[in-house]
């Protein structure tokens, strides 16, 4: 058979481009499609607009200059669901997004685009609690700290820098009674600042002279991980790593990577010889002009996301497996915030307020294995006000919290409650959950029959938390709750989120059920998975980015072993 | 439903598009209005009493359900207008709650007659129509296409539509001012959105002097 390329990775979100600058390292051509578009780079000036050149393969083509065009720095403009620059959907934002049937209603986060869903992350990058892998995992937590150190290394993580609502937070969770932990493999509970992947701010960031022009080395605490971070004096030298400014240019430098935008993979091709199926390519879809064409490689790694890799597998017609899509985890959100009187932040802090959108968004964090995580964020106030009062399923003023619960306001806020809750922004100091959810065989994503895009059958998310997670979760609310009191907050709001949040979209096509543990899939020889996806489980509630990306560290090299050598 | 009825149902539907009924330009005021309302100044700050509608955040909630949806139909790929229908099925739900007194503030006939059921609620009993449907009380038979008997659909949009507000009201949208409903990449910020004054937001900024130094200086493994 004749192969265009060695390999070809479908998706440029958090895994994808890990893999490709591991292969591209070792010499092994690869080809890295992604549907969405790719900001920051000279042949594409108007990435939304135009289809621009098809493909590069130079990382002189980045350009940082262009990054700061394209990432605008407007919350609306960025982060809108239908048609934000981070929607999942046609790089052409005229054009509707590209549509999720979620039966219960709510939402999905996720960003097409290279660079995907880290493009708006807030970049945290946790490892997984031992507990939940040891003996639980088809691989040890020992298997992983070589792959976790190197990917820490290599985006770098680092601890992150504390603003106000950092010391707010820590002044809190220590009065409340919790220790401070200085791991990275977490096993008791305690607070800590985030592993984040930001570089730090330069030492003189306080100095008045210091003058914030967008071309600073380091994070320069403007409070917009979410909303497209473009502060550094080049692409690769970019504040937040996102994969676009981490492993995007390692992999480009390696000359042995090319990247392709605005082209969505709608089938897996697939031969049988003596050994059984195997994967020899992929049809893909210009996005633009409608071509479709057929690529041929010697490996395929799907890389496309917990719902669009199931999807593509069943899309495909690929064999049955009764754990493809199933198992979707994800981490069941909530949100409980603080308000603060001037004079108690004045004698904690200094300061009259807490700005909740100065600073990293989220640096600091409060680790529970066996519950789950409260981690401090603060966002721009469109965000922020979606997050913390219109999440729920049940509004405040028709149902208020009862005398015993720790809060005094529960569920979505509307009217002149919310006018007046707003107002209090400044001095708001807002605690994002995670709860450690269970897989469950029924909670899945699937095809729709009837309904189809472009692209195929549109996928359908469905998921139901348990009630032993609705206690876990329950549980961190109260913890949350306690350390907002301790810290002396005059009113305590729970969002009280609805579980159809879909952010952590974890483990649908499991290690150990659909992919063996070198990320392989059991049933197509050749066909490797390096998304979310393969996790076996929710990690106990840490921020799944970094296990993945140390995962596809390591698939690579398993690839690379097995096919390569 | 005979097969009849649901292809007379797709075709009104197709045809009304994207242009807004005026019911529907009714309800949207109304939904947003409800979520950030006018309300007489509590504290000295100017600018407190600004609510929704001066934002023009109905015209936000109508752009967005009128882009939100595009499905591969006969002909090719389409946009599924829902401005239109939303608007509907929250007015056939507003009904079913006055006419099973639920509601617990009376209603206005002139509105109910001009501007449709919902609109004539109270902002609490608004909330409770939202709950009905929410809580999948309201008769779905009743409900426009493609809301219809199709409880997976109207949750989709009733759990995005009070995020709409907020989002629409608290972001930088109304700050594109006479640009607002242009496609995103033809508005241009025409002034400073008057809800980032309201709440002490001071806008986008490059860098602040705010570090107050580390926890620590290593982790120990």
């Amino acid at each position: 058979m004749t192969y265009d390329i060695d390999a070809i990775i479908i998706g440029a979100g958090g895994g994808g481009p890990v893999v490709a600058k591991e292969l591209g390292e070792m010499g092994i051509k690869v080809l890295l499609l992604e549907a969405g578009p790719w900001y920051g780079n000279k042949k594409w000036p108007h990435p939304n607009k135009e289809q621009g050149a098809i493909s590069d393969a130079t990382p002189e083509n980045l350009s940082s200059e262009l990054l700061g065009k394209h990432f605008t720095d407007y919350e609306d403009d960025m982060n809108n669901y239908v048609s934000g620059r981070f929607r999942w959907g046609h790089a052409d934002r005229n054009r509707p997004p590209w549509f999720r049937m979620v039966p219960h209603g709510g939402f999905i986060w996720q960003s097409s685009g290279v660079g995907g869903t880290t493009l708006l992350y807030f970049a945290n990058s946790p490892r997984a609690y031992p507990i939940a892998v040891d003996d639980i995992w088809p691989i040890p937590y020992r298997e992983l700290i070589p792959y976790y150190e190197k990917v820490e290394a290599t985006l770098p993580v680092s601890f992150a820098p504390m603003t106000a609502k950092e010391e707010l937070f820590f002044y809190g969770a220590q009065k409340a009674g919790w220790s401070l932990i200085k791991t990275h493999n977490v096993t008791s509970p305690g607070y800590r600042p985030q592993p984040n992947a930001i570089l730090p701010p330069p030492p003189n960031i306080n100095d008045p002279n210091l003058k914030f022009d967008g071309n600073t080395v380091g994070c320069t605490l403007r409070g917009h991980c979410i909303n497209g971070c473009d502060i550094g004096p080049t692409v690769e030298k970019t504040a937040k790593r996102s994969t676009l400014v981490s492993y995007i240019p390692l992999a480009l430098k390696t000359g042995a990577v090319e990247v392709r935008p605005n082209t969505f993979v709608t089938k897996i091709l697939t031969e049988t010889d003596k050994d059984g199926l195997r994967a020899v390519g992929v049809r893909f879809r210009n996005t633009w002009t409608g071509e479709m064409g057929d690529l041929k490689a010697k490996v395929v790694i799907m890389a496309a996301g917990s719902i669009e890799t199931p999807r593509l597998w069943l899309n495909s017609k690929l064999p049955h497996n009764p754990w493809i899509g199933k198992g979707l985890t994800s981490h069941w959100f909530d949100c409980v915030s603080g308000i603060f009187d001037e004079q108690v932040l004045l004698t904690i802090l200094g300061l009259p307020d807490v700005k909740p959108y100065v600073g990293q968004n989220s640096a600091a964090r409060f680790d529970y294995p066996g519950l789950g995580v409260i981690q401090g964020f603060g966002l721009s106030p469109g965000l922020f006000s979606s997050f913390l009062f219109s999440l729920s399923d049940g509004y405040n003023l028709l149902g208020k919290p009862y005398p015993e619960e720790p809060w005094d306001i529960k569920g979505r806020v509307v009217g002149q409650e919310l006018k007046e809750l707003m107002l209090e922004y400044p001095r708001t100091l807002s605690f994002l959950l995670f709860t450690d959810d269970e897989v469950n065989q029924q909670n899945e994503i699937t095809v729709a029959s009837l309904l189809r895009d472009e692209h195929g059958p549109i996928p359908v998310i469905k998921y139901r938390p348990s009630e032993q997670d609705k206690q876990k979760r329950d549980k961190l609310a109260v913890i949350a709750a306690e350390i907002l009191k301790k810290t002396g907050a005059k009113k305590i709001i729970r969002s009280d989120c609805s579980p159809y949040l879909f952010a952590h979209i974890q483990s649908t096509m499991r290690m150990g059920y659909v992919v063996d543990t070198n990320c392989e899939a059991l049933q197509v020889k050749r066909l490797f998975i390096a998304d979310n996806s393969v996790l076996y489980n929710s990690l106990g509630g840490p921020n799944p980015t970094l296990t993945t990306q140390a995962l596809a560290t390591r698939t690579a090299e398993k690839l690379a072993n097995k096919y390569f050598s | 439903m005979n097969f009849l009825q649901l292809i007379v149902d797709i075709l009104k539907f197709l045809f009304q598009g994207n242009n807004s009924l005026p019911q529907t330009k009714a309800a949207f005021k109304s939904l947003a209005g409800s979520i950030v309302p006018n309300t007489p100044a509590l504290t000295e700050q100017d600018t407190y009493s600004i609510e929704a509608l001066n934002l023009h955040t109905d015209e936000y909630q109508i752009w967005i359900l009128n882009h939100y949806v595009s499905l591969k139909l006969i002909l090719g790929n389409s946009n599924i207008y829902l401005a239109n229908a939303t608007a509907g099925m929250l007015n056939v739900a507003a009904r079913q709650l006055i006419t099973a007194g639920r509601n617990k503030q009376l209603i206005s006939p002139t509105v109910l007659h001009e501007e449709g059921p919902f609109a004539a609620l109270e902002a609490t009993d608004r909330c409770r129509t939202i709950t009905l449907l929410e809580q999948l009380q309201a008769d779905l038979a009743s409900l426009p296409f493609p809301f219809r008997n199709n409880p997976g659909i109207v949750l989709a949009l009733i759990s995005i539509i009070t995020m709409l507000a907020t989002n629409g009201y608290y972001s930088e949208w109304s700050g594109y001012g006479s640009t607002r409903l242009e496609p995103p990449d033809r508005r241009k910020i025409e002034h400073f959105p008057a809800s980032w004054k309201q709440i002490g937001y001071p806008g986008p900024s490059n860098g602040y002097h705010a570090l107050r130094g580390y926890l620590f200086n290593q982790f120990t493994e």
